[in-house]
């Protein structure tokens, strides 16, 4: 285990260091001459180019670039945006609650759901309930995000007009950002009224979302259960003449829960990410939609921002599951 | 020889048959190449033709699905557009599959610092989620076929990579590769008459799910106005185009939906069944 740790904890700066590159190296990657495009586009008068060309520091070698990136990096700059002149990283931060509102969300609903699934299919193994599952499993993993969530709003806000559509409030309604969590700060400020509003628009994407974790816990689950079920110790326990429920509930599934600790660390930043279209579907105001909308207007300083943060932000999670997973299973703990 | 080749295919179609899953993935996939290689050849209205009089018709005769926003056929922008859909996520994921399976297969055989460079190179790349790093390269590269290739496939080179790679470091310590360097045969010769035909089980899985991904990635791609450019129909832009007229025309959001759910569906099953063929893994 201390070899793994060390490994991963040497390996980080490594990764982090080639993702640096990666998003330094993408503005590279922009056909055409960025001093150009940030100056306005092809009209753009040569001088001002040229102001541009030094003002991005484009007219340096490109160690030299890097080398000033990382040092904006270090100093947690990460650039202003060209279309509202605004720190990045404060933009950032303002709609970082909104993404990861609606990614807990989905992961509130859709863990629980998916894991009584996987449990159901795997103690009824090969039998109707387990190929309903699996087949439920299936069909979620392939169902496009994007029309899932087209279809949602078409039947729930337009046709039975259960659920409102777009954004996390209603039109005029306010509430003070303390948290930036619109549910919470409703919560704080004594708004229960709103709350409610606030769940009701948050309700669909959420649900949209968490089709991705529903089918992912399922199978999971289904799986890594299935197989403790038929390891030698439940033969054991089973010969021993222990109540069933005892083996099922309390060795078996326990045992099965802690692949699922992994799966947590994947997904939240997973959804993080595929959230994108679903955020632009319900013009959710979080980050998918930050960047979506800074990649039309071209704004490469956000986009290179946003993409950096998520990629971080990826690394760390999957850093801080595979650490955990080791303090969780004495296996692990033990090896090495 | 020919006994050989025939008590295997027998075997492999009995592990096909005992699993019905696995079957329904060969066979959607097979229908879904079939109609839309063919199709557009047996349904010949042009995609891209607008009939301005006869816009969101209904279904009849002329229109058996009815018309767009624009009076085009559904029917021929459905075919042609899972044609173009289809068609980019295979390229891409041939081009993944080349790509990081042949860098896979050279750093696990030879390792040492080319081994160590590919390895962190691919971790830097497994560090960025997969639809992000297809929607950046997207955004800087700007729309077109070309660029959702490009946009699609190297986000899903490292998986190929690890998973070659982890196959070759296997078979290189097996008796007959040391038989053949024994026999002082070349190298490259090694790697392509040994190595690579006994490692390529896992990697044709790991092809059939990065399908399923592929055309989820190409149509979300298109979805969002990144990938390919109206007026070339493409699942993911019919979509987008459609959405203001569901109330109007539900098939034209409905069918591209429909068609896009079930080819990565079928490309799912169908890794499950080259599971089953190659013996990899034990999915049930």
């Amino acid at each position: 285990m201390r070899g793994l740790v060390r490994r991963r904890l040497l390996l980080l700066p490594v990764t982090l260091f080639g993702v640096t590159v990666i998003t330094f190296l993408a503005i590279h990657l922009i056909p055409g001459d960025p001093a150009e495009i940030y100056a306005g586009g092809p009209l753009a008068p040569p001088e001002a180019v040229e102001a541009m060309r030094a003002r991005l520091g484009l007219d340096q070698p490109l160690y030299v670039q890097y080398l000033s990136y990382l040092g904006r990096l270090i100093r947690g700059d990460l650039g202003t945006s060209l279309f509202t002149g605004k720190l990045v990283s404060t933009e950032i931060l303002e709609r970082l609650p909104a993404s990861l509102e609606l990614s807990v969300a989905a992961l509130i609903v859709g863990v629980p759901i998916g894991a009584a699934l996987g449990v159901l299919a795997a103690t009824r193994r090969d039998r109707g309930t387990d190929h309903l599952a699996r087949t439920l499993a299936l069909t979620g993993l392939s169902l496009p995000s994007f029309w899932l969530a087209l279809l949602l709003v078409w039947l729930f806000s337009v046709k039975l007009g259960w659920f409102p559509f777009g954004s996390r409030l209603p039109a005029f309604a306010d509430v003070e950002a303390r948290s930036g969590f619109v549910i919470v700060d409703s919560v704080l400020a004594g708004d229960f009224g709103l709350t409610l509003q606030a769940l009701r628009h948050l309700f669909l994407p959420a649900i949209t979302l968490a089709v991705i974790p529903i089918a992912l816990t399922a199978r999971y689950l289904r799986n890594a259960f299935a197989e403790e079920l038929s390891a030698p110790y439940i033969r054991t326990a089973r010969a021993f003449g222990l109540p069933e429920r005892l083996i099922v509930w309390r060795f078996a599934l326990k045992n099965a829960m802690l692949p699922l600790v992994t799966l947590l660390g994947v997904l939240l930043p997973a959804l993080l990410a595929g959230a994108v279209l679903v955020e632009v579907v319900f013009s959710w105001p979080g980050l998918g939609t930050y960047l979506l909308l800074a990649i039309q207007s071209r704004d490469y300083a956000v986009v290179q921002a946003v993409t950096l943060f998520l990629a971080v932000a990826y690394v760390l999670a999957s850093l801080v599951v595979d650490l955990s997973y080791g303090l969780l299973d004495p296996r692990v703990r033990e090896s090495q | 020889m020919t006994v050989a080749v025939g008590t295997r295919v027998g075997a492999v179609m009995g592990r096909l048959r005992r699993n019905r899953l696995s079957f329904l993935g060969v066979l959607i996939v097979m229908v879904l190449l079939a109609v839309v290689a063919f199709g557009p050849l047996v349904w010949r209205l042009d995609p891209i033709q607008t009939d301005l009089a006869d816009r969101l018709a209904g279904p009849s005769l002329a229109h058996p699905l009815g018309t767009d926003v624009q009076g085009r056929d559904l029917l021929a922008r459905v075919l042609h557009g899972g044609r173009v859909t289809i068609l980019i996520a295979l390229a891409s994921v041939v081009v993944a599959l080349v790509f990081g399976s042949g860098l896979g297969l050279v750093s696990g055989f030879v390792r040492g610092w080319f081994d160590t460079l590919v390895m962190r190179v691919v971790d830097v790349l497994l560090a960025f989620p997969p639809l992000l790093l297809a929607l950046v390269i997207a955004a800087a590269r700007g729309p077109g076929i070309f660029n959702t290739v490009l946009a699609v496939s190297i986000p899903a080179v490292p998986r190929f990579a690890r998973l070659m790679r982890s196959q070759s470091i296997a078979i290189r310590e097996r008796e007959y590769v040391l038989a053949a360097r024994a026999v002082g045969l070349h190298p490259a010769r090694i790697l392509f008459r040994h190595v690579l035909p006994n490692g390529i089980g896992p990697v044709t899985v790991q092809a059939s799910i990065a399908a399923g991904i592929a055309i989820l990635e190409v149509a979300g791609l298109g979805f969002l106005g990144l990938g390919v450019q109206p007026p070339a129909p493409e699942l993911g832009s019919i979509l987008v185009d459609s959405r203001t007229y569901l109330l109007q025309q539900p098939v034209a959001v409905l069918l591209p939906g429909v068609v896009i759910s079930l080819s990565i569906l079928g490309f799912n099953l169908l890794g499950d069944a080259f599971g089953d063929v190659f013996d990899v893994g034990s999915g049930s």
